[in-house]
């Protein structure tokens, strides 16, 4: 097994009254990308919060390389919160060598690497623009590259795409990405399940503060109802028990969850019963409508 | 305390970096030079205006009841006795004469009466001056003795030497170097407050606490900021200090400073080190106690009530300086003394005066000392605990109950 990065154990959290997190464990292992999901206020930030120092937990043990995480001596880190800002009354390359240096670097390194990584993004000429007088796809472009600086062996990204562009978005997977193929470790807190499905080798579910689900991502998929069928139909659809509906968006397409049958009994009852179907895609059962499954509709616009 | 180097020359040369600080810092001196000149410039025009107005010729009447005018004075003048003030009124409404003085019985307790010409509200104060310019000179001429005069007239010195044992004491020159100390903190608060609550404030504002706290210790951090600060606000003082105490040196009388010298001051030792040592144990308390108002509260604003509280009390001693400085040993002055935020005004102001005793200041410093722990690390909790509570104030028993 490979070597554990980030270890929960029995995490609690209360804030005042509320419990927060009730007896959270799981482990992230060195090199994977880790997702880690749940609604708004099911306890994603406060956990990471807590794994950093940032909040003391009411209980339980979190640790970083074996160790409570303590600031430059844990290893190098990249930390993207939810809430994210820069010192926007300071140059950009202040702010960049200011950062790497906290991180480990020194001035001269952090100046040759800030510049390099201002060309790749594009932003060369603004070097020495103050931030506050950059776009704000530009200053997303500068917090990642902050982020990164020091090459993190763990990479904690809090809804990493949440207000992005699409151009820092792919930018942004470009670098998980190439974090990845490093070896770096990366836990990625989204709502984006198709990311999630693409990217993650394991995930969590947390759902009030404690997993609903922990695993590889196909397993967890498997817990959830395994082989799904998506049909895209021309005829309104009868109700059977050989089938339960997962998702329905109102044009046609529909994901179906076989009830103790196979797939092709399925069409086969379909056809008979009249139904035109213009497609069928039997295929594991979607993060996206297990998200749904596990928080209701509410969640699925957060 | 890893990276505070690396925050330190952050934080300082980012400031010192800033046009603004400059042209701020430099308004001060400037500001001070461009009033001492102005003030300096009106006083002699003033004062050549006012001989000028009296040495003006002019023709008037006058009418004497106090039988104090000198008539070869007044004549020397431009002056006439009349018997009828009516007359003498209507001799000016008729532009016969310039102007008609009535001198009463009792000049000490009742006014000249003058009439005059209008020649515009500047030029025509002149006939109240020339009013007196007589009966003043028909007054000396009466007395005769020049001695006597100038007596009367209170130009008088006194040269003082007060005695300490049988050592004679140097007075306000021995006061003055313990009392810069005094300036300086004042000058701190005024300058640097909003710089010291925005320590605690920064990073909250910019929503940037999270990723600067995975990078370094709250400690560490707060530690250099308030010590930045502390460098930043040196500089500005220096700025500020150093050009008033060239002027001081080139131009004495300028400045009101004649005869200052300043191989004249004394320098007590014990008095340089205790005033030291509380500005800087004071500078600290302030830091700490407004770094913590900062990271409490979401914005500059929501600060502002909290933040005046620690300003307000800092400048208590102000309100309370006669106490102090008069009756040392008051209830007001000994609360002053001990109580945290007021004592580094107070214990300065006394140490300079020579008003207090060496193991008060010492007992005073370390209540300040301790107090500035004490808020240093209840900054530091707050700092980590309400720096991401980023849209609305965090409540200190909240902050501390955490385990």
């Amino acid at each position: 097994m490979s070597e554990t990065v980030v270890c929960v154990e029995d995490f609690r959290m209360r804030f005042g009254d509320l419990d927060v997190i009730k007896g959270l464990s799981f482990d992230v292992y060195q090199g994977e990308t880790f997702g880690l999901l749940g609604s708004n206020g099911s306890g994603k930030t406060t956990t990471i919060r807590a794994l950093l120092g940032i909040y003391q937990p009411s209980g339980g043990t979190l640790s970083v390389y074996g160790k409570p995480f303590e600031p430059g001596v844990s290893g190098a880190l990249g930390y993207l919160p939810e809430e994210r800002g820069l010192y926007k009354k300071e140059k950009v390359i202040d702010t960049m060598i200011y950062f790497g240096q906290l991180k480990g670097m020194t001035s001269a390194k952090a100046r040759s690497w800030s510049l390099d990584y201002l060309k790749r993004v594009e932003l060369d000429g603004k070097a020495n623009t103050r931030l506050d007088k950059l776009s704000g796809g530009q200053q997303q472009k500068v917090q990642l590259g902050v982020t990164i600086m020091n090459d993190p062996r763990l990479l904690i990204l809090d809804e990493p795409t949440k207000g992005f562009d699409p151009v820092n978005r792919r930018l942004l997977m470009d670098i998980i990405a190439e974090r990845h193929q490093a070896g770096a470790t990366i836990i990625m807190i989204t709502h984006q399940m198709d990311e999630v499905e693409r990217i993650c080798d394991r995930i969590l579910l947390l759902k009030d503060g404690v997993a609903r689900a922990y695993g590889k991502v196909t397993d967890v998929q498997d817990e959830f109802g395994g082989t799904t069928i998506k049909v895209r139909i021309g005829s309104q659809l009868p109700q059977s028990p050989s089938y339960r509906v997962i998702s329905d968006d109102g044009a046609g397409n529909i994901e179906l969850q076989p009830l103790g049958v196979q797939p092709d009994e399925i069409i086969a009852e379909l056809v008979q019963a009249g139904v035109r179907v213009q497609s069928f895609l039997p295929s594991r059962r979607s993060l996206d409508s297990i998200f749904v499954e596990v928080y209701g509709e509410a969640a699925q616009g957060e | 305390m890893r990276n505070l180097k690396t925050v330190l020359e952050f934080e300082v040369s980012r400031t010192l970096k800033k046009p603004l600080f400059w042209i701020m810092s430099l308004l001060g001196p400037i500001g001070i030079g461009v009033v001492f000149a102005i003030s300096a410039l009106s006083s002699v025009s003033g004062a050549e205006a006012e001989q000028n107005q009296a040495n003006a010729e002019i023709s008037f009447e006058y009418l004497d009841h106090s039988g104090l005018v000198d008539r070869d004075i007044a004549r020397s003048m431009g002056g006439n006795a009349i018997a009828d003030p009516a007359a003498g009124v209507q001799h000016v409404q008729q532009g016969g004469v310039d102007a008609f003085f009535e001198y009463p019985a009792k000049p000490t307790e009742e006014p000249i009466k003058s009439a005059g010409t209008d020649v515009g509200v500047f030029d025509s104060m002149k006939y109240e001056s020339i009013a007196k310019m007589v009966l003043q000179l028909s007054v000396q001429k009466a007395l005769g003795d020049p001695e006597k005069i100038q007596i009367s007239l209170g130009y008088l010195s006194v040269e003082s030497v007060t005695y300490r044992g049988s050592e004679a004491s140097a007075g306000i020159w021995e006061v003055i170097p313990p009392a810069v100390f005094l300036v300086v903190f004042f000058l701190i608060i005024v300058l640097l407050g909003n710089k010291m609550l925005m320590v605690g404030m920064e990073e909250k504002e910019n929503r940037v606490t999270e990723m600067i706290l995975t990078t370094i210790n709250p400690t560490a951090l707060l530690a250099g900021k308030v010590i930045s600060t502390f460098i930043v606000g040196m500089v500005q003082i220096a700025v500020i200090v150093v050009p008033s105490v060239i002027a001081a040196i080139v131009f004495p009388s300028a400045l009101g400073l004649g005869g200052f010298q300043f191989s004249d001051l004394v320098w007590v030792p014990e008095r340089i080190v205790i005033g030291a040592v509380m500005l800087l144990a004071g500078f600290a308390l302030f830091a700490g106690a407004s770094a913590a108002v900062g990271a409490m509260m979401p914005t500059a604003q929501d600060a502002s009530g909290a933040f005046s509280v620690v300003m307000i009390t800092a400048m208590m001693p102000l309100w309370a300086l006669m106490a102090i400085v008069s009756t040392p040993d008051s209830l007001v002055s000994q609360f002053m003394t001990y109580f945290p935020m007021s004592a580094p005004i107070t214990v300065i102001l006394r140490n300079a005066l020579g008003i207090i005793e060496w193991w008060q200041a010492l007992l005073s410093i370390g209540i300040v000392a301790i107090s500035t722990a004490v808020a240093f690390a209840v900054a530091v909790r707050i700092f980590r605990y309400g720096s991401i509570s980023y849209s609305k104030a965090v409540s200190l028993k909240t902050v501390l109950s955490r385990q």
